[in-house]
C-alpha cells in the first residue's frame, strides 16, 4: 500500500526512464505493485501468463482527461500533448503495470465509485475461479485534481497478491485467506435489512456450525440519513455476527474508493493478535459499502 | 466447485450504430455495404485534420428518445435502446429470485456532460453527494439499465479502452459458463466526445476521409459511436423454454500484450497469442473458424500487424478464412466497439454470411488475406472470431460458434 504521507518516494521505486511516461496514478499503482510483488518473492516471474491485473478506480485517467481537453482547447489538436491522450484510460494504470513487469495474462480494470477496489477484489477471485489465471494482482488506485473534489477522489494505491492456496508454493508467505467473498448491489436505505443475511450466507458457508468471534470493519459512506447507524446496529444484533464486534470507517477522505483493500490489508496485519485494541480475533469480515447500495463483503481468516 | 462444462448461447441481441436503430436496420445495410462515415456535426471540427466519423444521426437519436419523458444523456439512451431490444429479442423474463448479471464496459464518452464543468467553468465542480454520482460516472449506462431493470442482480464495469465491451462479454460468459449466473446481458456503449476526437488527431491515427482497413492507401481511423448487447444464457436453458438461439459463445482469450500503450507490435506475435489462447481455451480447432471480425481499425501499424497474427495463430489455414473489417462502415465504436462487432459476428454465423470490409480498393501486400472486399459472401461459417485490441494492450477474441455444429 502506498500511503499518502509523503514518507515513501514513490519516484525511487520506478526507473526515472519508466517514470516519465507515467501519469502520476499510473507512477503510485506501479509503485505498490512492485511492492507487493517483491513481498510476495515475484511470483509473476514463473508464469507471467498466467498472472493478471485487475485494479479498480474510480478516477484513474480522470485527471489526464481534463489535462488533455484544456490543452485541446487551448492549442488545438496537433500541439496537444499525446502522453496526456494515452493516460486518459481508466485502465491506464494497469496497463503500464504490465509493460513495466511484463505481465501477459488476463488484466482489466473496473469502475466503481466508493467501492472500486473491492469490487475488482471480487472480479479477481471470480477470474481465478474461472480458471483465467493462477495469480492476481488485484486493488484500488485513484488520483487526486485540483478540479476533482476531494471527497471523490485522493491519491493513493492499495494492492494484494491473491492466489489459489492450492497452487501456493510451500516458501510463500499467506498473510491471510480470503474464505468467502459475495457481493451485491441493493439499494443504499434497504441494507440494513439485507447486509446481515448476506455476510450470514457467507459465514455458514465457511464455518456452518460455529459463531463470529471476529472483527467486522465496515468501511461506509459519510451520509447523514442514519443508514450507517442502523447498518452497524443491524450487524451488532444479528444472532450470528454480533458475537463480534463492529467498526465503521468513513469511506471517503483519505481512503478514496480503495478503502476496501486498505481494510483488507490492515485486517491481514491485525489477524493473529495485533488488533491496536489488543483483540485476538483470527477472523474478520470486512464490508465496503458504497451509497448506491453496492456492497462487497469477505470473510478474512489467518 | 464451479461447473465448467455448461455451454453458453446467446439468445437475445441488441444494436444501435449509425447504420440503423436496431439489429435487423444496420445488418441489413452492412450486408449492403452502407457507410455510416459523415460529417461531424455534434461540434466543430474546425482545425481537426479530420472532420468525419460515424455518429448516429439526430433522426434515430431522437427516435430512441421517444420511449422516454425526458431525452436521455446520448450515451445511456443507447444503452438503454440496445439492453431492451436485446431483451425482447430473448424473451427472457428477468427473475430477480435468479442470479444475473450486467457486464458494461465504460465509455469514454462519460466525459462529454462534466466536460463543460470542468474545463469551462471558473469555479470548482458543484458540491458533492447528490451531484457526486454523476461526477466522471463510466457506469452510468449500466446504472440506467438497472434502475429500469431492477431484476437484473449486479453489475460489474470493466474498462480497458477499445476492448472494454470484448471484456465484458468475457467475464459475464465464465459467470454463465460456470453457473454464477444463470443468464447475463453483456455489451457496451460509447459517444463520441470531443475528448477522443480531439486525441486520435493528435495521435495522427485519423482518416481525414473514411478508414480504410487493409488498403495500402490508408491512414488512420475513423471513429464511431453506438451500444451492443448480447443476451447469454445456458445452452441447456435456452432448449428448455424454446428459445431462439443465434449462436454459441464457445470461448474466449483476454491477454494483456505487455508491449506499448498504444503502437502494436509489428510482428503480431502478442495478437497472435490472444488468438491462440482463444482457439486453446475453447478447445476450437483453428481448421474450424471460417470467419473473423477483425479490429481492422485502418491505421498503418494496426492492419499489417494484424495480419502477421492471423497467419502466426492459423498457419496455412489463415489463406481459408473469411475477414472484414466492419469499422469500413461503422466506424471504431470506442469502449463499445467490442459488442457492436461481437452482435455482428453473432448475426454472421447465424445467417452464415460475411458482411465485407469496403473501400479497400488497393490491397496492402502486406494485409494479403481474404478481407471479403466490398460485397458480403454468404459462406459456410462454422465458428467466427471477433477480435478487439484496447489502448494499453488488454486484447480479446471471443469466438461463436454455429449451434447445430
Amino acid at each position: 500500500m502506498v500511503p499518502q504521507n509523503g514518507k515513501i518516494d514513490v519516484r525511487s521505486m520506478i526507473d526515472s526512464g519508466w517514470a516519465r511516461r507515467l501519469d502520476p496514478t499510473s507512477l503510485l499503482a506501479c509503485a505498490a505493485i512492485r511492492a507487493a510483488l517483491a513481498e510476495a518473492g515475484n511470483p509473476q516471474s514463473r508464469r507471467p501468463d498466467r498472472t493478471g491485473i485487475v485494479l479498480g478506480s474510480r478516477t484513474a485517467g480522470l485527471g489526464m482527461s481534463i489535462d488533455y481537453t484544456a490543452q485541446l482547447c487551448e492549442l488545438g489538436s496537433d500541439l496537444a500533448s499525446p502522453m496526456l491522450f494515452t493516460n486518459t484510460v481508466l485502465n491506464a494504470p494497469a496497463s503500464h503495470a504490465s509493460i513495466l513487469m511484463g505481465i501477459t495474462g488476463s488484466s482489466f480494470s473496473c469502475f466503481a465509485h466508493e467501492t472500486a477496489s473491492s469490487e475488482a477484489i471480487w472480479a479477481a477471485v471470480r477470474m481465478l475461479d474461472f480458471g483465467r489465471m493462477d495469480l492476481v494482482i488485484t486493488g484500488g488506485v485513484d488520483g487526486a485534481h485540483p478540479r476533482i473534489p476531494p471527497q471523490i477522489a485522493e491519491d493513493g494505491a492499495g494492492i494484494v497478491v491473491l492466489m489459489p492456496e492450492d497452487i501456493c508454493p510451500v516458501e510463500a508467505r499467506i498473510f491471510g485467506r480470503i474464505s468467502g467473498i459475495v457481493s451485491e448491489q441493493s439499494k443504499w436505505e434497504r441494507l440494513p435489512e439485507t447486509l446481515p443475511d448476506l455476510i450470514g450466507r457467507i459465514w455458514r458457508a465457511y464455518a456452518p456450525s460455529s459463531s463470529f468471534l471476529g472483527r467486522i470493519l465496515i468501511s461506509i459512506p459519510e451520509i447523514e440519513d442514519g443508514t450507517g447507524e442502523r447498518i452497524s446496529r443491524a450487524l451488532t444484533e444479528d444472532p450470528i455476527l454480533g458475537t463480534g464486534s463492529v467498526e465503521c470507517r468513513p469511506s471517503c477522505f483519505g481512503r478514496g474508493s480503495f478503502g476496501g483493500v486498505m481494510d483488507l490489508i490492515f485486517a491481514t496485519e491485525c489477524l493473529g493478535g495485533n488488533w491496536p485494541d489488543g483483540a485476538r480475533a483470527t477472523e474478520a469480515v470486512l464490508v465496503d459499502i458504497s451509497s448506491d447500495g453496492s456492497c462487497n463483503s469477505m470473510i478474512l481468516t489467518s | 466447485m464451479l461447473r465448467s462444462d455448461r455451454r453458453v448461447a446467446v439468445t437475445g441481441l441488441g444494436l444501435v450504430t449509425s447504420l440503423g436503430q436496431s439489429t435487423d436496420s444496420t445488418w441489413r445495410n452492412l450486408l449492403r455495404g452502407e457507410c455510416g462515415i459523415r460529417d461531424v456535426t455534434r461540434f466543430d471540427t474546425t482545425g481537426f485534420p479530420s472532420g468525419r466519423a460515424a455518429e448516429i444521426p439526430l433522426s434515430i437519436v431522437t427516435d430512441l428518445n421517444v420511449q422516454f419523458e425526458q431525452p436521455l444523456p446520448l450515451i445511456d439512451l443507447l444503452a438503454v435502446s440496445a439492453f431492451r431490444e436485446a431483451l425482447a429479442d430473448s424473451q427472457l423474463p428477468i427473475d430477480p429470485a435468479i442470479p444475473s448479471g450486467l457486464v458494461f464496459g465504460g465509455g469514454s464518452g462519460a466525459f462529454v456532460p462534466v466536460e463543460s464543468e470542468l474545463i469551462f467553468s471558473d469555479s470548482m465542480p458543484s458540491d458533492p453527494g447528490d451531484s457526486d454520482r454523476n461526477f466522471f460516472n463510466p457506469a452510468s449506462p449500466a446504472e440506467r439499465i438497472r434502475s429500469m431493470h431492477p431484476g437484473l442482480s449486479r453489475h460489474l464495469v470493466p474498462l480497458t479502452a477499445c476492448s472494454s465491451a470484448s471484456v465484458a462479454i468475457g467475464f459475464a460468459f465464465d459467470a454463465v459458463r460456470t453457473g454464477i449466473w444463470e443468464y447475463a446481458f453483456a455489451g457496451g456503449a460509447d459517444v463520441i466526445s470531443r475528448l477522443c476526437f480531439g486525441g486520435f488527431n493528435t495521435l495522427r491515427a485519423m482518416d481525414p476521409d473514411c478508414c480504410k482497413p487493409f488498403d495500402q492507401r490508408r491512414i488512420g481511423m475513423s471513429l464511431g459511436e453506438g451500444a451492443g448487447v448480447l443476451v447469454l444464457e445456458s445452452l441447456d436453458r435456452a432448449q428448455a423454454r424454446h428459445a431462439r438461439i443465434h449462436a454459441e459463445l464457445i470461448g474466449y482469450g483476454l491477454t494483456s500484450d505487455a508491449f506499448h500503450m498504444t503502437t502494436p507490435d509489428a510482428t503480431g506475435r502478442t495478437w497472435a497469442r490472444c488468438l491462440s489462447t482463444a482457439l486453446a481455451s475453447s478447445r476450437c480447432p483453428p481448421e474450424s473458424v471460417h470467419y473473423i471480425n477483425a479490429h481492422g481499425t485502418g491505421t498503418p501499424l494496426n492492419d499489417s500487424a494484424e495480419t502477421a497474427a492471423i497467419r502466426l495463430a492459423f498457419g496455412t489455414h489463415a489463406d481459408r478464412i473469411g475477414i472484414s473489417s466492419t469499422k469500413s462502415m461503422v466506424g471504431h465504436c470506442q469502449f463499445s466497439a467490442g459488442a457492436v462487432e461481437a452482435v455482428i459476428t453473432a448475426l454472421a454465423v447465424r445467417d452464415q454470411i460475411m458482411p465485407p470490409t469496403i473501400h479497400l480498393e488497393s490491397p496492402d501486400p502486406l494485409c494479403d488475406l481474404d478481407y471479403v472486399a466490398h460485397i458480403a459472401r454468404p459462406s459456410r461459417i462454422d465458428v467466427a472470431g471477433s477480435s478487439s485490441f484496447g489502448f494499453g494492450g488488454s486484447s480479446v477474441m471471443l469466438l461463436f460458434g454455429r449451434v447445430d455444429v
